[in-house]
């Protein structure tokens, strides 16, 4: 208990100790910032579900919303515990160092495992706890409901953990042998992503139509029953559901406490079994390496850096996922998105606003896809010293960083634009006006990510030498792409029914080519002074 | 070779210096080792002589070419093997020191012959198309030695290379060492092991605090039997003062 204790509070300290350093001043106005991005998303979110919750009431399926909330949930606290899992247990920076100290791996085990259900806890009170009240004051439940929902909480985060924990090591097996198919990995990211979406936008699609025609009536009588039906197979949320609204409330408490016992049993005897051997046979490893035999070859400077950063990205499943899954799927996603977009748009407003709203969408993408480029100097991590030993000049190397992103984004954004062109959503000398719009605006947010990262870069690399948290030049760069995004849509879309759309995309272009002079200055100027201050101790 | 005069060195946050006034000159065809406990300056030192780190003030001169002036003419001249033996691990060791050799614009006939040379000195031929990040310490340390060494730099400079290696790959590096100061260049490296620079070297600086305590020349009778002793009597003085 004493070993526990000890390895439980310093797991808590390595998580939220004091990180120190920065103006007082900074990071209090940075604090008052999450905080009130974190109350007006959570607002959102409580006001949204609650506005779910009395149209499914409306509609009679209160039970089927408490089944598939309880299923969402469930499956959302899966998939983040099984990366949780394998990061925070199996794959933990310090699991060697642990070895090496005269602790039991239960005790370690214990104090990892304890971290996580810390927060499942958080999350199950935070997300989900709020809307099963907000659902028994909806729909005027007993007190046996409420006596019962402490129960059915402690199902709630034992399930996933259990789960989770019974899919860590064959997810673990599966993530080490397919590790070195880069190719193959970024294939099935590039469909997995464009599948995904293309589900989400068809079911946005869908509730546009229904929306549109049968006279704001979501639940036709068909939904109605496929949803019906579908909740009642949905093991065993709807055995929890049923547990709370008491329908069948006995057997559905027997078979919930069966199940969440069972795979809570199994995932106790798993770990006891297997999890010093997992995390021996993963420290030997190293993570499975490949061998690829090549032929000395001669590259000029710039052409090796441009290789070598290229081979980075794309042999790291994190990075060919954030930069170049993205940039592949952006065409699709921007399809689909200026697809219902202007749907919508066309309706209430006028099909003059679809270049504008094309823009708009490709911009957010960019800014996605971009927002990569504020860790370039980050993601050397350990290895930043050969960047500064090496006799080719800062300038070169950040030039060739910039090339790389850019030459990237901009066949992402030109193909978007010949598909918006090719299938008749907006016409062609839009669709390049809109290219070339998206292209200086590329430059731009390229060159502020950069400057960004030069000016303050975070190498909290880890084991894998990849980035280990989420870099704060990257959220900077979202935020003012996605501000930018918005601006040029609603400018846009503005100017259109003002002046026409070649004086409204003449005058954005003409911006967006002042704006991408300004910020190639921003970063150009004092480049190498700023680079030659960055230093690791 | 090497010139550094009135090095001055400080850390953002840092009241004092961690280099304070160093001045040295190194000449073609030595060993050149640097001594000093821990936090004496000796890493710092290198970082400044190589690039990494910026200094306050003084000068670094690299075969003729002022570090601060014309960096890429000096950086040119150096080969540095790091303490921690980083390097880009996604790449094969061919991969690396290929991508070395590019920066460094060195012709194929050249590298192929270094790189099969070191190859076979450091007995890591069969691994040289494997993934970095599967290599061993020592191995991980040869390839950075490698990657140092593919322009044949008119200075050579190693933090700690020794750590971490198996007898045989020491040998190898001491024979280097030796072999590329016979061919008029230069050494510099810094180590804690007294026993191996006293052997090795032809003169030894010792760092305390920032301040260079001692300059010594092994040739001169006695010194480098008495290397440790003058090691021992800065570095303690100065703990006990």
């Amino acid at each position: 208990m004493r070993e526990f204790k000890t390895l439980f509070r310093l797991e808590m300290k390595a998580r939220f100790g004091t990180r120190g350093g920065g103006k007082p001043f900074l990071t209090a106005i940075k604090i008052l910032l999450i905080l009130l991005l974190v109350a007006v998303v959570y607002t959102l979110y409580i006001f949204g579900v609650k506005q779910l919750i009395d149209l499914f009431v409306l509609y009679g399926m209160s039970t089927e919303f408490l089944v598939l909330f309880i299923a969402v949930s469930q499956v959302i606290l899966v998939v983040f515990g099984i990366g949780s899992v394998i990061k925070n247990l199996f794959r933990s920076g310090d699991n060697e160092l642990m070895m090496r100290f005269p602790v039991s791996p239960t005790a370690v085990f214990a104090s990892k495992i304890s971290i996580f259900v810390l927060y499942q806890v958080v999350f199950t009170l935070v997300v989900e706890l709020p809307v099963f009240i907000m659902f028994g004051i909806t729909t005027g439940q007993n007190w046996a409901y409420y006596a019962l929902l402490p129960v059915v909480l402690i199902f709630c985060i034992l399930l996933p953990l259990s789960v989770s924990n019974l899919l860590a090591i064959p997810v673990m097996q599966l993530n080490s042998r397919t590790k070195n198919m880069f190719t193959l990995t970024l294939i099935v990211s590039i469909i997995m992503v464009a599948v995904g979406f293309g589900l989400y936008m068809r079911v946005i699609q869908g509730v546009v139509d229904y929306m549109r025609e049968e006279a704001m009536s979501f639940f036709s009588k068909e939904t109605l029953s496929i949803v019906s039906r579908a909740t009642k197979y949905i093991y065993p949320s709807n055995w929890f559901a049923y547990m709370l609204i008491g329908k069948w409330r006995l057997g559905s408490s027997l078979l919930s406490l069966a199940v969440v016992s069972a795979l809570t049993v199994g995932a106790v005897i798993l770990n006891k079994r297997h999890y010093l051997n997992t995390i021996l046979r993963d420290i030997e490893g190293g993570g499975f390496t490949f061998t690829k035999v090549t032929k000395n070859k001669v590259r000029k400077p710039a052409a090796a850096v441009f290789c070598r950063e290229y081979l980075e990205i794309f042999r790291s499943s994190n990075y060919s996922f954030q930069y170049l899954c993205m940039a592949v799927a952006a065409p699709i996603m921007v399809y689909s998105c200026n697809k219902l977009a202007a749907g919508l748009g066309e309706n209430s407003i006028g099909s003059v606003i679809v270049p504008a709203l094309a823009l708009m969408v490709m911009l957010i993408f960019c800014s996605i896809i971009l927002s990569f480029a504020a860790s370039s100097v980050s993601r050397e991590g350990e290895n930043f010293y050969l960047t500064k030993i090496v006799p080719v000049s800062y300038r070169t190397q950040i030039l060739v960083k910039l090339g790389l992103y850019l030459v990237i984004s901009t066949l992402s954004i030109f193909i978007t634009a010949l598909l918006i062109w090719l299938t008749g959503q907006v016409k062609p000398q839009y669709a390049f006006g809109d290219f070339g719009i998206a292209l200086c605006v590329s430059v731009a947010v390229t060159c502020f990510a950069v400057r960004l990262d030069t000016t303050r870069p975070q190498f909290a690399v880890g084991g894998d030498g990849e980035l280990s948290v989420g870099n704060i030049s990257t959220f900077a760069v979202l935020f003012i792409g996605f501000a930018l995004s918005v601006a040029y849509g609603l400018f846009g879309m503005f100017g259109i029914f003002m002046w026409g759309e070649g004086i409204t995309l003449l005058s954005l272009g003409l911006f967006s080519l002042v704006l991408a002079v300004a910020s190639v200055l921003y970063l150009m100027i004092g480049l190498e002074k700023r680079y030659d201050r960055i230093t690791q101790r | 070779m090497l010139q550094i005069y009135h090095l001055k060195k400080k850390y953002v946050n840092s009241k004092r210096y961690a280099i304070n006034d160093l001045t040295l000159e190194l000449k073609e065809g030595e060993i050149f080792g640097f001594l000093g406990q821990n936090g004496a300056g000796k890493s710092t030192t290198i970082k400044c002589i190589t690039g990494i780190h910026p200094y306050d003030e003084g000068q670094i001169i690299v075969c003729g070419y002022d570090m601060k002036k014309d960096p890429i003419h000096a950086k040119k001249n150096i080969g540095y093997v790091p303490d921690n033996h980083s390097v880009y691990e996604k790449l094969t060791g061919r991969e690396y020191v290929n991508y070395i050799a590019d920066l460094y614009e060195v012709p194929l006939a050249e590298r192929e012959e270094r790189l099969n040379k070191y190859l076979k000195m450091f007995k890591i031929s069969f691994a040289i198309d494997r993934q970095i990040k599967g290599y061993s310490h020592g191995m991980k340390q040869k390839i950075c030695i490698i990657a140092a060494l593919i322009h044949n730099p008119k200075l050579w400079v190693l933090d700690e290379p020794m750590v971490g290696l198996d007898p045989q790959s020491m040998f190898d590096i001491i024979d280097e060492m030796k072999a590329h100061t016979a061919s008029g260049n230069t050494v510099f490296f810094s180590s804690h092991n007294i026993d191996l620079v006293s052997k090795l070297c032809d003169r030894v600086a010792i760092i305390h605090d920032g301040e260079l305590c001692a300059l010594v020349d092994l040739h001169e009778e006695g010194k480098r039997e008495a290397l440790e002793s003058i090691f021992r009597n800065y570095t303690m003085a100065e703990n006990q003062a």
